[in-house]
Parts: structure tokens; C-alpha cells; sequence
């Protein structure tokens, strides 16, 4: 799993039947700093996760298949889990 | 596989049912100086380690190729501590 700021969440009315009802959110890949690592990407949260959170993410698409029921949803990434901290050698990260 | 130092543990009360009871922990990826730091990875403890050591980790849907992550939401799961890396000149 890779660590992400949540920074918003993406509204979509015309989309492929499969999509519907995923709550989707745009995540920022970020390091151990806070310092975003690569460009925002659109995944699935079905954790109910608020904006502004530290949260962990799957690369795969199974997760929300499995999660919805439905074979084959043409999406990739999920939000697994919302941090609390993360406990390194001489810091802690609040989440 | 990667090569990876565990850099501490990950809390989280919120979080997908499949992975209750996992240790989470953070890792990065390093070269063979074992210095040269590279990605980050929450991955799922399969064995027991802690801060410092140094592990393997398998990444991808391979990561559900262990007794305990099988069938589980998991893309990143450590799979063995690496006690010393032997190279040629």
C-alpha cells in the first residue's frame, strides 16, 4: 500500500454504469515528509474518509470489486485505510 | 522482490476489515549500499520485525501469495529479513 493526503473529491454524473455508487476521492502521493511525490490521482474510499486525511491506498482493482459485488469495474486504487501514526526512530507522523 | 528498510509501524483504527490483525509497517526501499533511499511502501508483516532491519518485500498481487495474506486487501507484503547481501566486485 502507498501513503496519500486526501485533497478533494471528484463529482461525476455521466460515467460507466459500473462506477455507480463508488464515492471517489482525489488522493496526493506523498513521502514520509508531507512532500507530494507524484502528480494526484482518482481512486475509490469506501471507509467514509475525510478530506484532509492521511490515508494508506491498494494499486488494484480487485479490492473494489469485491467490496461493490460487481466483476470487472473499469477502476483502479482504493483507499484501505485512514493512519492514526506512523512511530519512526525519532518522530511520530500524526495522520 | 524489493529490498527494503523498515522505517516504523503504521496505526490505523479505520481501515479495511480484510486487514485487522496485520502489523503495518512503513518501509523504503534502499540500494545494495543499503543507503541509497527510494520508495515508500505501507506493507503487511508476515514474519515479526521491527524498526531498522532489513526485509524483502513482494509487491502487487503477488503479495497474496502467503498463508495469511490470501484473499486479503494487500499489494505490498513483507516476506523475509535479509541478514547480509553478499556482491561481487
Amino acid at each position: 500500500m502507498r501513503l496519500a493526503k486526501v485533497i478533494g473529491n471528484a463529482v461525476s454524473v455521466s460515467k460507466h454504469s459500473k462506477l455507480e455508487g463508488i464515492k471517489l476521492l482525489v488522493i496526493r502521493p506523498v513521502d514520509l515528509l508531507g512532500k507530494k511525490i507524484s502528480r494526484p490521482l482518482m481512486v475509490a474510499d469506501y471507509l467514509n474518509t475525510a478530506p484532509g486525511s492521511l490515508v494508506f491506498w491498494i494499486e488494484d482493482g480487485v479490492t473494489i470489486c469485491k467490496w461493490m459485488g460487481r466483476k470487472s469495474i473499469p477502476l483502479r486504487g482504493s483507499i484501505t485505510g485512514q493512519i492514526d501514526s506512523i512511530d519512526l526512530k525519532d518522530k511520530v507522523i500524526e495522520g | 522482490m524489493k529490498l527494503v528498510k523498515i522505517m516504523g509501524s503504521v496505526t490505523s483504527t479505520i481501515k479495511d476489515d480484510t486487514l485487522k490483525g496485520f502489523k503495518l509497517l512503513m518501509v523504503q526501499t534502499v540500494g545494495t549500499d543499503l543507503d541509497h533511499a527510494g520508495e515508500y511502501f505501507i506493507a503487511a508483516d508476515t514474519i515479526g520485525l521491527g524498526e531498522g532491519e532489513l526485509a524483502l518485500i513482494v509487491t502487487g498481487s503477488t503479495a497474496k501469495h502467503t498463508e495469511t495474506t490470501r484473499g486479503k486487501n494487500i499489494d505490498a507484503a513483507i516476506v523475509a529479513k535479509v541478514d547480509k547481501v553478499n556482491l561481487e566486485k
